[in-house]
């Protein structure tokens, strides 16, 4: 069974602003896992934004993986070289490179969960299915956790709040208008 | 020897006052944590190792492995030259730093291959070099300086935004000239000739072996840059005891340099020119040129904005700038480096770049969840 692989904070940060953090553990079920970068992210994150949550996620989420091999180490410093943008600091975008080179490395069957436009190419180019926030919303609407239209009020807060929701909202709009929407 | 025993002698070296709860402290681990991690009985995390090489000034692959990272950047020494004092002081990189690592990047993002072949087509003699550059692009080369050297010798040439002086470097598999923007031409020019003789003499270095190097290296390439953009031949074939300032005003323009440069050129030529030739080359370039350069007969065409123009915009090679455009259309890396290189917001790149929604299966991601049979279909 693959595993929900949260690759950075976008996903959980986004659960953690609607409340929800309750509906992403309805859905991930015992299928959850992180890297102990994203786990040391979500620490300083959630006590950063008053997050009450890090014991729920660190439930859902459990013991984080770390890299336990050189060549791990290296595909993890070679992703990071082709995420970084102009202007980031140093440490951004390890959670991501970390977890994508355990997935690869390992060949663990599992889908990276983020929000992130380049952690979600290189993904792409290593073979690694992508989910998203809205996706997630979306799947919950599809198994009845949430109405389509409680699930497009989410969609349309985060947007409210000015959180980055990669694939235009709109696209989600359209798919749940199949499940029911009525906008 | 492994990762533990690294950090320990790294920390013997570099930091010899920290105690190991300091240092835990600095890198955001606790003394518990550090200490197993330290003797290999828990794994460090990728993000635990990039603090630890910051704090110890070195490298995260120096770290893992023990070794130098086969992907650091190469450059060539730097050093500013004080012409009032008469001294080379070494430059402090760090200031270009940002600049510096987002144009590296922005090779490694879409360019995977080592580094090609010698330098075959870059000559060590300064004339063979300008030859080359006028079989490419004519006697006018100067005036596109930066498209004749890609094509004459494959070294790419870009104007960087966040450097502050000039920087030859190899990365992922491409030789690359970086200068900064100016509206002084003349000196960029002179940047570019510069560069090329530290190709020319395979001057490249570690970055952390920049401060270091001798500025006799330095003074090689100056004399490799005036002999490119003057040669000796040419400026003794002039009479300076009769030319007129129009004349030189003219020469100044086709070399492409600074007054300072010729001035400089004719004393190490052991040239005197006439006292009134001597005066004008103690004036700033641009006003000689406006001075005494004739314009050109359409009053439309200013000949110096434009190449002031030309000079002060940021600057990528064609192929660059292409790759970084499939990448984004594929859906293979973000748009922020294609946007700082095109000085537009990423967003709207993407935006129109971005490949089309495919929307996720629903039906697979609950099934693999555990979660098929419940909702509709």
């Amino acid at each position: 069974m693959t595993r929900l692989h949260f690759a950075d904070t976008t996903v959980l940060i986004n659960f953690a602003h609607l409340g929800r953090v309750d509906l992403l553990a309805r859905l991930v079920g015992a299928n959850g896992r992180w890297s102990a970068t994203v786990a040391a992210e979500w620490e300083a994150s959630a006590d950063w934004a008053g997050f009450d949550d890090e014991g729920a996620v660190d439930a859902m989420l459990g013991e984080p993986l770390s890299p336990e091999s050189v060549d791990e180490l290296l595909l993890t410093q070679t992703i990071r070289e082709r995420l970084r943008m102009p202007g980031d600091p140093d440490g951004k975008h390890l959670g991501e490179c970390e977890s994508l080179a355990i997935i690869s490395a390992r060949g663990l069957d599992a889908q990276l969960c983020t929000d992130d436009t380049g952690a979600r190419g290189q993904a792409r180019r290593l073979g690694i299915g992508t989910v998203s926030t809205a996706s997630l919303l979306v799947l919950a609407a599809k198994v009845g956790f949430l109405t389509p239209e409680e699930c497009w009020d989410c969609i349309t807060a985060l947007v409210r709040l000015g959180r980055f929701l990669p694939d235009a909202p709109e696209n989600y709009g359209a798919l749940l208008a199949r499940l029911g929407l009525v906008t | 020897m492994d990762i533990g025993e690294r950090v320990r002698q790294r920390a013997r070296v570099q930091r010899p006052d920290v105690t190991q709860a300091e240092l835990a402290a600095e890198v955001s681990m606790t003394p518990d944590a550090l200490s197993r991690s330290l003797s290999g009985a828990r794994h460090f995390s990728a993000v635990e190792l990039a603090r630890l090489a910051s704090a110890l000034e070195t490298s995260m692959h120096w770290l893992v492995t023990g070794e130098d990272d086969p992907h650091r950047v190469l450059v060539a020494a730097r050093h500013t030259y004080d012409s009032v004092l008469q001294r080379h002081d070494a430059v402090d990189w760090v200031v270009d730093r940002e600049g510096i690592t987002s144009l590296t990047n922005a090779y490694v993002q879409v360019f995977d291959d080592e580094l090609g072949d010698p330098l075959t087509l870059l000559p060590s003699s300064p004339l063979a070099a300008r030859e080359a550059l006028v079989a490419a692009f004519g006697p006018g080369f100067v005036r596109r300086f930066a498209e004749a050297v890609e094509s004459a010798f494959l070294i790419d040439v870009v104007r960087v935004p966040d450097i502050s002086r000039a920087y030859s470097l190899s990365v992922a598999g491409h030789r690359v000239i970086a200068v900064a923007p100016t509206a002084n031409w003349f000196f960029q020019n002179w940047s570019i000739a510069h560069e090329l003789a530290h190709f020319a003499a395979g001057q490249l270095t570690d970055l952390v072996g920049v401060a270091a190097e001798s500025p006799r290296a330095e003074r090689s390439a100056n004399a490799f840059a005036a002999e490119l953009l003057m040669p000796a031949a040419e400026v003794r074939a002039i009479d300076w005891a009769t030319v007129d300032a129009a004349a030189v005003a003219e020469r100044i323009w086709q070399w492409g340099v600074s007054t300072d440069a010729l001035r400089n050129r004719l004393a190490n030529l052991a040239i005197i020119p006439a006292d009134p030739i001597r005066e004008l080359l103690l004036l700033k370039t641009q006003k000689v040129l406006r001075l005494y350069r004739g314009h050109t007969a359409d009053p439309e065409i200013d000949e110096v904005s434009e190449r002031m123009e030309r000079a002060s915009t940021r600057r990528f090679p064609t192929s660059l700038l292409r790759a970084h455009t499939d990448a984004v259309a594929a859906g293979a890396i973000g748009a922020g480096t294609l946007g700082w290189m095109l000085d537009v917001d990423p967003l709207d790149l993407e935006a129109q770049l971005a490949p089309t929604f495919a929307p996720p299966d629903l039906n697979r991601l609950a099934q693999e969840l555990g979660l098929d049979g419940r909702g509709p279909e």
